[in-house]
C-alpha cells in the first residue's frame, strides 16, 4: 500500500523506506531520516534528519490534524479506492453549499429561467445570511432544499440545465 | 462550593449565557463569593460553566437559542431557586429591555442598565437623536420601512458608500455595504429578512460609510449618578463588520483625542443616567473626526484588553453596581498601564471567505503566564456546530509597549493547540505580523483592503515534509503495519493541560 496523504488539495506520497532505530522515509522522492517518541497520547518529539521538533495530533478518521511548531497542518489520509472526483464533475450547473446552514428564502422555482449572477436562495449560517446566485445561465431544473431545510458544505441546493451555447464557458 | 466570606451583594446570581462569557461571569461571582446558578441547553450539559457553576439547570427549547432566549423559562429557574440577580452576558437577552422589566416586576436584578436606556440606546434612530441633541456628532443617516416608498432615492441621495443594516440590530448582523444603486437593492432585501426575522421590526437604517474610518469605543461605568471612562479600545482589524483583533490603547489617538473622545462617550452616557459597564462606539476618520455610531449596553466580548490595562475587573463592578453600590472608582483613582491584545479564535477559514467551520475539539492546550489569559468555554470533545456565533475563545496578552504585546501574541498563539477543526490562528499571525499591522496604520478596511498581502505564506519544504512525516508516523491506520515505537495508545490518559 502507498501511504497517500493531502494537504490543501494537494497529494503527497509518503513511503517509508527502511526502519532501525530511525526510520527511512521518502517524501514527494525525498529521503529523511526520522525518530519518533510519544509522550502522551496525543504529544510527540520528532527528529526528522536531526532536527527535533515537537508534535501534538489528533487524529478522526482519515483526518489528522497536527501541531508542529506553532502551526497546524490538516492532512487527509486518501483512500485509494474512495472518488470524491465524482461530484466535481457537473459543478459548474449546480449551486453548492459553500457551508452548513439552513435556507431562509428560496426565490427560484423549477422551470424558471435564471442568468448567471441571478439570486436563488437566501441561507443563513452561524447567523450569518447570504444569497446563493446561479452560476450559469439556463433553467432550474432541481430544488434540493426548502425554506427551512438544513444542509452540509457542499451540499447540491440547486441544479441548473445550462444554455448550451454557454455551457462550460 | 465552601463559601470563603459572606458577600453582601448577592444571595445567588444566575447566568443566563453560555461558552466563555457564562464562565467569565462565573469566575466574577467566585472572586466576590456569591453563589451561581448556570443554566444550559442539552448540548451544551458537559461545557466547564456547568461543571463549575454552584448549580447548574437544564432549560430546553427548539434549539439552543431558543431556550436561552426564552425569559418565561428562566424567571420560572430564578423563582424555585431563590435567585436574586441575573447576569445577561453579551448576545441573548443581555439587550432585552422587556427581560430586564420581567425580571425587577419580580424582584429581581438585571444586572446591567435600566430597561428604558436599553431602549433608548437599541434603537439605531432614537440613539442617534437623542446623541445629536446633545451636541455630539452623528453620521448622516436616514430610517424608514423597507416598504415605504421613495426609500431607495431618499438613501442614494445620502451618497455611496452607504451601509445599510437592520434598525433594531447589533453586532454586524444583517449590515452590509452599498457601492451603487443595484447594491443597494440586494443590501435592502438582505436587511429587511434579517431585521424581521431577528428582531421583529421591518425598519431599516442606512449610514454613509466611511471607507477609512476605524473604529474606536470608549469603556464606561455608571452608577446612576457618576459615569468614568476606562479608556478607549481600538477595534478596526474587523471581518464581515465583525471584530476580529482588539487593543487598548489605540494607536491612532493623541492625548488630546482621547480626551475629546473619552469627554463625548461619558457626556453620553451621563445624560442617559448610565447605570453598569456599557461602551460608546466610534467612527474615527483620518482627518480626526470622530462620529457617534452607538452604544452597547452590555459588557462586551473585547473587555478584557481594558481590564489587563486598567487593572480592573469589570463584571464585578457590575455586580456591585448592580447591588446599588455606588462607583468606588473614581477617574482619578484609575490609571492605565502598557498594552493590551486580544485575538478572536474563531472556527472559520480566513483563505476561504472567512466560511464558518465546524468540527470537534480533539485537543486543547492553552498558553498560561504573566500577562496572558485565555477565555473560553472550551472542552474537548466538544463538537463546533454552525447553531452558534464561529468565535471559539479570546486569547488576550498585556504587555509594557504595544510593540512588545504583538511579540507576546504572536507567541501566545503559536502556543495555542486546538486541533479538531479549522480556525483563524494562523491567520491572525498573519495580520499581526503586518507591517501596516505593526506600524498602528490601518482602518476598518484593512482585512479586505489587504487581503492580497495578507494570503498565507508557502511553507518551507522543510516544514511540510516534517508534517507529512509527522502525520504518517502518527496515523492509526498504518501505525497497525508498523511496530515502531512502543505502543502509544496503550497509555492513553485523558490529556490534561
Amino acid at each position: 500500500m502507498q501511504p497517500k496523504y493531502q494537504i490543501a488539495g494537494t497529494t503527497h506520497l509518503v513511503t517509508p523506506l527502511r526502519q532501525d532505530a530511525d526510520v527511512l522515509i521518502e517524501v514527494d522522492g525525498h529521503a529523511h531520516r526520522a525518530r519518533l517518541h510519544w509522550r502522551d497520547a496525543h504529544e510527540f518529539e520528532l527528529s526528522v534528519d536531526g532536527i527535533a521538533r515537537t508534535v501534538y495530533v489528533a487524529q478522526d478518521d482519515n483526518r489528522l490534524f497536527l501541531h508542529l511548531d506553532g502551526r497546524a497542518w490538516q492532512l487527509r489520509a486518501i483512500d485509494e479506492f474512495g472518488d470524491s472526483a465524482a461530484n466535481a464533475a457537473n459543478a459548474d450547473t449546480m449551486a453548492l453549499a459553500p457551508m452548513p446552514g439552513v435556507v431562509v428564502e428560496v426565490y427560484a422555482a423549477i422551470g424558471q429561467r435564471v442568468e448567471r449572477g441571478d439570486n436563488l436562495l437566501l441561507i443563513e449560517s452561524m447567523k450569518l445570511q447570504s444569497e446563493i446566485r446561479a452560476t450559469c445561465a439556463g433553467v432550474i431544473s432541481r430544488i434540493a432544499v426548502s425554506a427551512g431545510s438544513s444542509f452540509e458544505r457542499n451540499a447540491v441546493l440547486v441544479e441548473i440545465d445550462a444554455d448550451p451555447a454557454v455551457a462550460g464557458e | 462550593m465552601t463559601k470563603l466570606f459572606q458577600n453582601n451583594l448577592f444571595h445567588k446570581v444566575l447566568i443566563a449565557n453560555r461558552g466563555e462569557i457564562a464562565l467569565r461571569v462565573l469566575r466574577a461571582l467566585q472572586a466576590q463569593g456569591i453563589p451561581s446558578v448556570a443554566v444550559y441547553y442539552a448540548s451544551d450539559r458537559q461545557s466547564p460553566v456547568v461543571c463549575q457553576a454552584d448549580e447548574a439547570v437544564e432549560i430546553t427549547g427548539a434549539s439552543a437559542s431558543a431556550a436561552h432566549l426564552d425569559i418565561e423559562q428562566l424567571l420560572a429557574i430564578c423563582k424555585r431557586l431563590g435567585v436574586d440577580a441575573v447576569h445577561p452576558g453579551y448576545g441573548f437577552l443581555s439587550e432585552n429591555a422587556e427581560f430586564a422589566r420581567t425580571l425587577s416586576a419580580n424582584g429581581i436584578r438585571f444586572i446591567g442598565p435600566t430597561p428604558d436606556v436599553i431602549e433608548l440606546m437599541g434603537d439605531k434612530i432614537t440613539s442617534r437623536n437623542f446623541v445629536e441633541q446633545l451636541g455630539f456628532p452623528v453620521p448622516p443617516s436616514i430610517s424608514m420601512d423597507v416598504d415605504a416608498p421613495g426609500f431607495i432615492d431618499a438613501a442614494a441621495r445620502l451618497g455611496f458608500p452607504l451601509v445599510v443594516k437592520a434598525s433594531a440590530g447589533g453586532g454586524g448582523k444583517g449590515m452590509s455595504i452599498a457601492r451603487d444603486r443595484t447594491q443597494l437593492e440586494s443590501a435592502l432585501r438582505v436587511a429587511a429578512s434579517e431585521a424581521e426575522k431577528y428582531f421583529g421590526d421591518k425598519r431599516v437604517y442606512v449610514e454613509r460609510y466611511f471607507d477609512s474610518a476605524r473604529h474606536i469605543e470608549v469603556q464606561v461605568l455608571g452608577d446612576g449618578d457618576n459615569v468614568i471612562h476606562l479608556g478607549e479600545r481600538e477595534c478596526s482589524i474587523q471581518r464581515r463588520f465583525q471584530k476580529v483583533i482588539e487593543e487598548a490603547p489605540s494607536p491612532a489617538l493623541s492625548e488630546e483625542k482621547r480626551r475629546e473622545i473619552c469627554a463625548a462617550a461619558v457626556g453620553i452616557a451621563k445624560a442617559a443616567k448610565y447605570v453598569s459597564a456599557g461602551t460608546v462606539e466610534f467612527l474615527y476618520t483620518p482627518q480626526g473626526e470622530f462620529f457617534f455610531l452607538e452604544m452597547n449596553t452590555r459588557i462586551q466580548v473585547e473587555h478584557p484588553v481594558t481590564e489587563m490595562v486598567y487593572g480592573v475587573d469589570l463584571v464585578s463592578e457590575q455586580l456591585r453596581i448592580a447591588a446599588k453600590q455606588p462607583l468606588a472608582l473614581t477617574q482619578q483613582s484609575i490609571q492605565k498601564i502598557g498594552h493590551a491584545l486580544e485575538c478572536r479564535i474563531c472556527a472559520e477559514d480566513p483563505d476561504n471567505d472567512f466560511m464558518p467551520e465546524t468540527g470537534r475539539v480533539l485537543l486543547l492546550k492553552f498558553p498560561t503566564g504573566d500577562g496572558i489569559r485565555f477565555d473560553s468555554g472550551l472542552y474537548e470533545g466538544q463538537d463546533i456546530t454552525t447553531s452558534f456565533d464561529p468565535m471559539l475563545a479570546k486569547l488576550v496578552v498585556h504587555a509594557p509597549t504595544r510593540t512588545l504585546a504583538i511579540e507576546a501574541m504572536i507567541k501566545a498563539l503559536q502556543q495555542l493547540v486546538l486541533l479538531g477543526i479549522t480556525t483563524n490562528i494562523e491567520y491572525l499571525q498573519r495580520v499581526l505580523h503586518h507591517p501596516l499591522f505593526v506600524a498602528g496604520d490601518f482602518d476598518t478596511g484593512f482585512i479586505k483592503q489587504q487581503a492580497e498581502t495578507l494570503q498565507p505564506a508557502t511553507p518551507a519544504t522543510t516544514d511540510l515534509h516534517a508534517a507529512l512525516i509527522a502525520g504518517y508516523l502518527a496515523d492509526r491506520s498504518t501505525r497497525i503495519y508498523r511496530d515502531v515505537t512502543p505502543a502509544p495508545y496503550a497509555a492513553i490518559g485523558r490529556w490534561r493541560n
